[in-house]
């Protein structure tokens, strides 16, 4: 088995749904100075890149967005899985490696964009949906990846984009509107055309409050309220109220962080296609 | 640069440094629309990276009103069962 194959499987078996491959040239030809795999690790050639941890096909079945935000997925298990495939590429086939953050480095701006990565690695093609990514077989993904010095072939952007849907290009005919859009047309709006996404645009500030409902900006937000209350007993309703509560939580237990919304995505055809074949 | 950005600065530049970041993005095939980096915009602004790196990390946390967290998990129940195509 050639190396590419071998981390694959690795990646496979350490608990990602899919893996690819994107070489770190072809990133750098779309990430701006400063978000490029080799301005992490010196001498980088490729990124491995892992999809997986998204929510079960029970959880979009969950009838409620909250059980969906807050049980339905979990990103943890896929960063300890690129963590420990960063050992097995250092360990057993003798190349630095680096596990990507998932995280942001500053503010709102991530460490690099693990969606272009993702797209690079042939992972999946930007949707209308804030450019989510969407896989042709399982949907919706998360992603993390390795970043390492190794040479390995990229496997390349996906000839056929998965989005949009032949269901929403009929929709987009007869209605003007997708199934996204018309979940979210504060955040999302575009224009499909002879089949493909013309244009598309995304309000991460109208998304960010929905989506990341109880993370660190907002505990953030009502710690600033509470120590800016005068009054001590509505000083005590902000911190021990219910939200702030989950805030807390969500920052002690890592849970609840981000992709707390799924609207955009709960009608897809894409992202509801692996639940057909169930019972 | 000081620990933390001065306020009057803040005030003087937020506006336009959100404008530049990835607040709203656009996707156009073969069409390059991404926000700037904060190194880009300090170029364009004439400002230090430091500076533009805090304006933007406080302006991203104060352009969303907190109103907006505390209403959103009624929004998103609401949507989550409207059918599609009903605004």
């Amino acid at each position: 088995m050639d190396a590419k194959a071998q981390i694959v499987e690795k990646a496979l078996s350490l608990g990602a749904r899919a893996a690819g491959i994107a070489a770190v040239d072809s990133i750098n030809r779309f990430a701006p100075s400063g978000y490029r795999p080799d301005d992490i690790l010196q001498g980088a050639l490729s990124v491995i890149v892992l999809g997986g941890n998204a929510p079960t096909a029970g959880s979009w079945r969950s009838g409620t967005n909250r059980v969906l935000g807050s049980v339905g997925y979990n990103r943890s298990q896929l960063t300890a899985a690129a963590r420990r495939l960063a050992y097995f590429v250092e360990d057993h086939l003798g190349y630095y490696a680096i596990p990507i953050p998932s995280g942001n480095r500053t503010g709102h701006y991530p460490y690099i964009s693990l969606k272009l990565c993702a797209d690079r690695a042939g992972l999946g093609s930007r949707s209308m949906a804030g450019g989510v990514i969407l896989n042709p077989q399982y949907g919706l993904l998360y992603f993390n990846a390795v970043i390492t010095t190794m040479p390995l072939e990229e496997d390349g952007p996906l000839a056929d984009p998965v989005c949009p849907h032949s269901s929403c290009v009929r929709l987009w005919e007869k209605k003007k509107t997708t199934p996204c859009i018309s979940s979210c047309p504060d955040c999302l709006s575009g224009e499909i055309k002879a089949g493909r996404i013309h244009w598309m645009e995304y309000r991460q500030d109208c998304c960010y409050p929905r989506a990341q409902t109880t993370s660190m900006d907002v505990f953030q937000k009502l710690l600033l309220e509470a120590v800016d209350e005068s009054d001590a007993d509505r000083r005590k309703a902000i911190l021990f109220g219910s939200h702030f509560t989950r805030a807390v939580r969500s920052i002690a237990y890592s849970s609840e962080l981000s992709a707390q919304c799924f609207n955009c995505l709960k009608r897809c055809p894409v992202v509801k296609r692996p639940s057909r074949r169930l019972r | 640069m000081p620990r933390f950005v001065n306020i009057d600065l803040y005030n003087r530049h937020k506006d336009e440094i959100w404008k530049l970041t990835n607040a709203k993005q656009r996707f156009e095939s073969q069409i390059s629309h991404r926000g700037l980096t904060d190194r880009e915009i300090a170029s364009q602004l004439g400002l230090t990276v430091a500076a533009v790196t805090e304006i933007r990390c406080i302006a991203e946390n104060e352009m969303i009103s907190l109103e907006k967290y505390l209403d959103a998990d009624d929004t998103k129940e609401q949507r989550y069962k409207r059918a599609p195509g009903k605004m």
